[in-house]
C-alpha cells in the first residue's frame, strides 16, 4: 500500500490533520490501536479553545459543536476564601472557550473522515515505524489478522502522550525534549448531576488545587482535586522535525486545567 | 494554570506568597487578567 501520509493514531490531532489534508488534495491513511466503539466513548478534555472552535467551523466540522457546545465567557479563580471572575471574552477581545467534550470531537471527525472515503483503520495492532532515515518511511500493522505495510511520503506521530513515535526521532540532534514531571497526579470524579456552577471554577487551597468542571450544559458535571503522585503525569514539549513529525499530545500535553 | 494552582511539597512559605501574588496579579490587575484571558482562549498557533 502506498499512500502520500501515513498518520498514527486517530485522536484529535491525527484525524484533524487527515481531514486538513484532504481539504487541500493530500491522501492520508490513519491507524489506531483502539476500536471505534473505545475512541468514541473514552471521557478525555472537555473545553476547547478558540483556535480550536474557528478550525473547526472553518473546515466543516463544527456544526453539531455549535448546535450542542456550551459557549463560556469567563472563569473563576478561588483563594484566600474568595471566588474571582476572570471575563475571559472582554479581555480578550471577544474571545472564548467552549465546554464540548473531546469524544464528541472525535465523532464529528470520524463521521467526516468516512464521508470524505477517508481511510481509518482502528483496531490495529503491532504498528511500527521503520525507513525513517531515507525518503519512504514505512508504516505496518496487523489489520484483521493481516500484516499490511504502508509506504508514506511523510510520517506523522500523532499517539498521544504515551507516544511510540517520538521516540524513533534521534535525540540530541533533531529532537530536543523540554520535560518537566509534576510531583503529583489528579483525581477526577465524573457525576451525572446539574451543574454546580455555569462556569469553571479552579481553587487553590492549603489541601491543594481543585477544579469544578463540566462536560455538556444539560447534566453532566465534574470534579478533580490533586493527590500525591502514584502514577506521575508529566508534561512535555518539543521542536517539531521534517518527517517523521509528531502532533497532539504526541508532540506537547500538560495537565487538566493548563 | 499548574504552576500557579498546585500545591507543591516542597513549596517554602515565600512560594505560597508568591503563588498567592501571582492569583491576585491575575485577577485584580486588568494587565494580568488580560495576560490569562489570551492565554486560556488560546494563543495563536503559529
Amino acid at each position: 500500500m502506498r499512500t502520500q501520509v501515513g498518520i498514527v493514531g486517530a485522536g484529535p490531532a491525527g484525524l484533524m490533520l487527515s481531514h486538513l489534508l484532504h481539504q487541500r488534495g493530500i491522501e492520508s491513511v490513519v491507524v489506531d490501536v483502539k476500536t471505534r466503539e473505545d475512541i468514541e466513548e473514552t471521557i478525555k478534555a472537555g473545553v476547547l479553545e478558540q483556535g480550536t472552535v474557528d478550525l473547526m467551523c472553518q473546515t466543516g466540522v463544527g456544526d453539531r459543536m455549535r448546535r450542542d457546545g456550551f459557549v463560556h465567557h469567563g472563569i473563576n479563580l478561588a483563594f484566600s476564601g474568595a471566588i474571582h471572575r476572570v471575563d475571559l471574552f472582554e479581555l480578550s477581545g471577544g474571545r472564548s472557550v467552549t465546554v464540548y467534550p473531546q469524544h464528541e470531537v472525535l465523532k464529528d471527525l470520524i463521521a467526516r473522515r468516512l464521508a470524505d472515503s477517508g481511510d481509518v483503520r482502528f483496531g490495529v495492532s503491532e504498528t511500527t515505524v521503520d525507513g525513517l532515515d531515507g525518503d519512504r518511511p514505512t508504516v505496518s500493522f496487523l489489520d484483521g489478522g493481516q500484516r499490511q505495510q504502508l509506504e508514506c511520503d511523510f510520517v506523522a506521530g500523532c499517539d498521544g502522550s504515551q507516544t511510540y513515535t517520538r521516540f524513533l526521532i534521534p535525540e540530541g540532534t533533531i529532537r530536543t525534549d523540554f520535560f518537566r514531571q509534576y510531583p503529583f497526579a489528579w483525581f477526577g470524579i465524573l457525576a451525572e448531576a446539574p451543574p454546580s456552577s455555569d462556569e469553571l471554577i479552579y481553587a487553590h487551597s492549603d489541601r491543594g488545587f481543585a477544579l469544578i468542571s463540566t462536560r455538556s450544559p444539560m447534566s453532566m458535571c465534574s470534579t478533580g482535586r490533586s493527590a500525591p503522585a502514584t502514577r506521575p503525569r508529566t508534561a512535555a514539549c518539543w521542536r517539531p522535525t521534517r518527517r517523521p513529525c509528531c502532533g497532539g499530545s504526541g508532540g506537547h500535553s500538560t495537565s487538566p486545567g493548563g | 494554570m499548574t504552576s500557579m494552582l498546585h500545591r507543591f511539597s516542597e513549596a517554602t512559605d515565600f512560594d505560597l506568597r508568591r503563588q498567592i501574588a501571582e492569583l491576585e496579579t491575575v485577577t485584580s490587575s486588568p494587565a494580568g487578567a488580560r495576560l490569562l484571558a489570551e492565554n486560556y482562549t488560546g494563543l495563536p498557533l503559529t
